[in-house]
């Protein structure tokens, strides 16, 4: 009896897994596409600011597409939101990590990126100059004082009406709760000058002060709502302004919104985005390919010739680097706080070839200087190039030679070692540390790669520690050289951090020119005058500005790629299907 | 029985102590300061200014003494409060407890495929030996205990999800999103199972007790499946056991991949930001996992194989 029993199981177990398999395809083929055509890519913005205002005028990219030509009545848009409420898809968007908390006083990135949340102040994609978005204009009336005008016709996604009031209360909601914000806007009153105006006054002159409202930090958000709410329950509040809403968000799985049909940019082109966290970069590009999203953000190097090569999908760059992949310098140890050695090691790694390897055409571009030339442009600074020849003249000079014949240099018996640090969750890091390891020891140099965590780089442990880092911080040049120097933007005070343990004391002087500057053409040519130290100096190795790339379907319409990474969703982009 | 089982629980409580304690110490010794990687975290690719991290050092904790920091876990995890994550600031029992479900499915689904493969073409090679099918399922087995998960997992959704468009490259909801990660999963304990099943099938057919039953007439069929299978099936029982806790890591990977939002990707996300209290929380949930489990299979080998029982236990 248990013999047939068996006998008959063989069959059952077949039956059962072939019907399982039969059962999972017919539930879940998704469409495969066919055709190629390239999404367009147009660039967007335009005319830089003026020094002291900041208006709508020089800033027509972030308003002008968003404003329709002839406004709509409420009614008329409620009905042509009715009916495209059908037919508007949902977009699903595969994106690295969801980990940020919604709430801006909290971080902001999350909600900014995923056209949550929206500024005063925006970055403009052609130059990284600030420009208005929620404000209309800002006037510098005095050192101290600045006029902020508003947008009207802004409602938070509650119903609530963004007026005076309400940004007078945001504000204040951030300097309550982001210490750190407080710090770096230095707000010391906001008056309410009618329903459209505000005044801001602060502590010390803030020249720059539209740029510090770029922080995603600073969006701006109904405070009565967000604070009754309590913690946890952020969303329920429907306390920010931008084109889509969030309603559901399951941290490090996926971010789900709907329309925010009262936008004040008008309804927007999708009913909805679902962004899905695919931490893993191939996976994240083979959903891609597969059709399960339609728009991956972060595409490699790799996955972007792939992308391109198939039919339906496409890659798009704004092509401008806000990210810098870079050495930090440690001065702290010895054997690089020797200006001799430390310029030869300079001059035998060849950051050209590096940059092409992490950041190859379309991905990235060679950084010779700190700075992007998008923000600043210092003719005159060049960086130490690639000359092997000039690095042994150096080390000889400094007083090595490879007196065992073991092909390293050393000084009374000492060999020169050299521990080239970084982490391994940006790609780039662990190719610079292997490339330059190589290139060092054809100098004689002899360098041990030790990739671990990026915090190491608090340690005394290393003598180059590779980094990725934003580096377009508010826009502002003189902000984002001193900021890698561990100095504020005025020189008033550190900031940041200043992990090489550069000595910045010459840099004091300089950058705190910058103090009550708010001319832009000024603060590039401060900002030029403090690079050409740090490059001198080589306080710090630049090797490539990485740009943000994103793989879209040919489904895909209405996205224009920015430069920086926090600006991804807005009420343009929309499917077809 | 019960002595051997009462025994093996009170053995429990310590070891779970043992793994909680050099977890704890061992996430504590790694580089890396949690405070600033949550700033990092919340904020890419921007560098926090001291006074945040300092702010975020005491928020999270961190300024007590590594014992005491321990003690406060072991004291609150007793009645099931492993603490909160630093990055999502919800509790992580709870989302450990979310978590299971979707793993819970995937092991289970991957484990009842090995073993549907397994079991009957480890008895078909091993009564067929040397012939074409045993050479093929013994390749099979070389080939998928061999192969990396993740080499496998990637294979599966380009020739399934992006060749063919057959099946979707990730997610989890639809019974089509569980066939790819469970095959994925499952390839590696199958074909370990499979040879196993195989070997113990050969060793017993050639035992005394077979060669009796041939000599009493009994069909080879019956000799197979009536005499030597429950025998041959005892290693598996205990291999069973084992493969729950390899497919609980191996799930690490194919969750990752497939983007399952399951304990594995909880873990790997914890571990690179430094999410301590996540990572302890998981060592300690699946340790207890793991111990009971193992525990099951002794009991069902003892169960099965009145050796094990007359041979320990009555003496």
């Amino acid at each position: 009896m248990r013999n047939q029993l068996i006998q008959r199981i063989n069959p059952i177990i077949l039956m059962v897994l072939v019907l399982w398999l039969a059962l999972a395809v017919a539930c879940g083929a998704p469409a495969a596409t066919t055709e190629n055509v390239q999404p367009p890519a147009t660039a967007s913005s335009q005319a830089p600011v003026a020094a002291t205002t900041v208006t709508q005028q020089s800033s027509q990219a972030a308003a002008s597409a968003a404003q329709p030509a002839a406004p709509a009545t409420r009614v008329e848009q409620a009905a042509t939101v009715a009916d495209a409420e059908v037919e508007r898809p949902t977009l699903n968007a595969g994106v690295i990590w969801l980990s940020s908390p919604l709430d801006p006083v909290e971080s902001g990135w999350t909600a900014n990126q995923s056209g949550f949340s929206e500024n005063l102040f925006r970055l403009s994609a052609a130059d990284l100059s600030p420009e208005p978005w929620l404000a209309t204009a800002a006037v510098q009336i005095d050192p101290l004082t600045w006029e902020i005008g508003l947008r009207s016709g802004v409602v938070f996604h509650n119903g609530t009406v963004m007026d005076a009031e309400a940004v007078k209360a945001s504000l204040e909601r951030v300097i309550r709760l982001s210490p750190a914000s407080a710090e770096s806007l230095a707000i010391d009153s906001i008056t309410v000058q009618d329903e459209q105006t505000i005044i801001l006054t602060t502590l010390e002159p803030r020249p720059t002060l539209p740029g510090l409202l770029t922080a995603p930090a600073t969006a701006i958000t109904d405070a009565a709502a967000a604070d009754a709410a309590g913690e946890g329950n952020f969303i329920d509040a429907g306390a920010l302004t931008g084109p889509y809403v969030p309603t559901e968000y399951i941290l490090e799985e996926r971010l789900e919104s709907v329309a925010h049909d009262d936008y004040w940019g008008g309804p927007p082109a999708l009913a909805g985005i679902n962004q899905i966290a695919i931490p893993d970069t191939n996976s994240r590009e083979l959903a891609l390919q597969a059709g399960d999203i339609d728009f991956a953000m972060n595409i490699s190097p790799e996955g972007m010739g792939i992308l391109d090569a198939q039919p339906g999908l496409s890659t798009q760059t704004a092509g401008i680097g806000t990210s810098v992949v870079m050495w930090w310098v440690n001065f702290e140890r010895g054997t690089l706080a020797d200006p001799l050695v430390r310029q030869a090691v300079a001059h035998a790694i060849d950051r050209q070839s590096i940059a092409d390897l992490v950041a190859p055409a379309g991905t990235g571009s060679y950084a010779d200087k700190l700075l992007p030339e998008a923000l600043v442009t210092c003719p005159g600074v060049t960086g130490p190039g690639f000359d092997p020849a000039r690095s042994r003249e150096l080390l000889a000079q400094a007083g090595y030679a490879d007196t065992d014949g073991d092909g390293f240099v050393d000084k009374a018996g000492e060999p020169l070692e050299i521990v080239i640090g970084g982490y391994p969750q940006r790609f780039q890091l662990p190719i610079m540390a292997e490339a330059a390891q190589a290139m060092l020891a054809d100098v004689g140099i002899r360098a041990d790669v030790q990739i671990t965590e990026w915090s190491t780089v608090k340690e005394p442990t290393w003598d180059l520690f590779g980094w990725y880092n934003n580096v377009v911080d508010a826009g502002d040049p003189v902000l984002n050289v001193s900021k890698f120097v561990g100095l504020e933007a005025d020189a008033d005070s550190s900031a940041a951090n200043n992990y090489g343990h550069y000595d910045n004391s010459g840099l004091v002087p300089i950058v705190a020119q910058a103090g009550a500057v708010s001319d832009r053409e000024q603060r590039k040519e401060i900002a030029c005058e403090a690079m050409a130290v740090v490059t001198e100096e080589i306080a710090i190795l630049p090797v490539a500005h990485a740009y943000m790339v994103y793989g879209v379907s040919e489904r895909v319409t209405g996205f224009e790629p920015h430069p920086h990474r926090v600006y991804i969703f807005d009420h343009r982009i929309g499917l077809t299907e | 029985m019960g002595a051997y089982l009462a025994r093996r629980l009170a053995t429990l409580p310590l070891l779970l102590l043992g793994i909680s304690a050099v977890s704890f110490a061992l996430l504590n010794l790694a580089p890396g300061d949690p405070a600033e990687i949550v700033l990092r975290q919340r904020n890419p690719g921007q560098l926090p200014s001291p006074t945040e991290v300092a702010a975020m050092r005491i928020e999270l904790g961190l300024d007590a003494s590594l014992p005491a920091q321990y003690a406060r876990w072991v004291t609150r995890a007793l009645v099931g409060d492993m603490g909160q994550s630093y990055v999502s600031e919800q509790p992580v029992a709870a989302q450990l407890a979310r978590r299971t479900v979707p793993t819970a499915l995937l092991t289970v689904a991957a484990l009842a495929l090995a073993l549907l493969v397994a079991v009957p073409m480890g008895i078909l090679s091993a009564r067929r030996r040397g012939s074409a099918v045993d050479t093929v399922a013994r390749l099979a087995a070389l080939v998928g205990a061999a192969a990396p998960s993740y080499a496998l997992a990637y294979g599966l959704i380009i020739l399934f999800a992006v060749k063919l468009s057959w099946l979707p490259a990730l997610g989890y909801g639809s019974p089509s999103q569980f066939v790819l990660p469970a095959i994925a999963l499952s390839l590696a304990p199958m074909a370990q199972l499979m040879r196993l099943i195989r070997a113990s099938m050969l060793e017993t057919l050639g035992q005394d007790y077979i060669r009796t039953a041939r000599a009493k007439g009994l069909a080879e069929r019956a000799v197979a499946f009536r005499h030597a299978l429950r025998n041959a099936l005892l290693p598996a029982i205990g291999a069973t056991g084992v493969n729950l806790g390899y497919l609980l890591s191996g799930a690490v990977i194919v969750e990752t991949i497939f983007t399952w939002p399951g304990l594995g990707q909880l873990m790997v996300g914890a571990a690179l930001t430094r999410d301590y209290p996540v990572v302890q929380g998981f060592v300690t949930y699946i340790a207890v996992v793991v111990l009971l489990v193992n525990l099951a299979a002794d009991v069902a080998l003892r169960i099965a194989d009145p050796r094990l029982r007359f041979g320990r236990d009555e003496v």
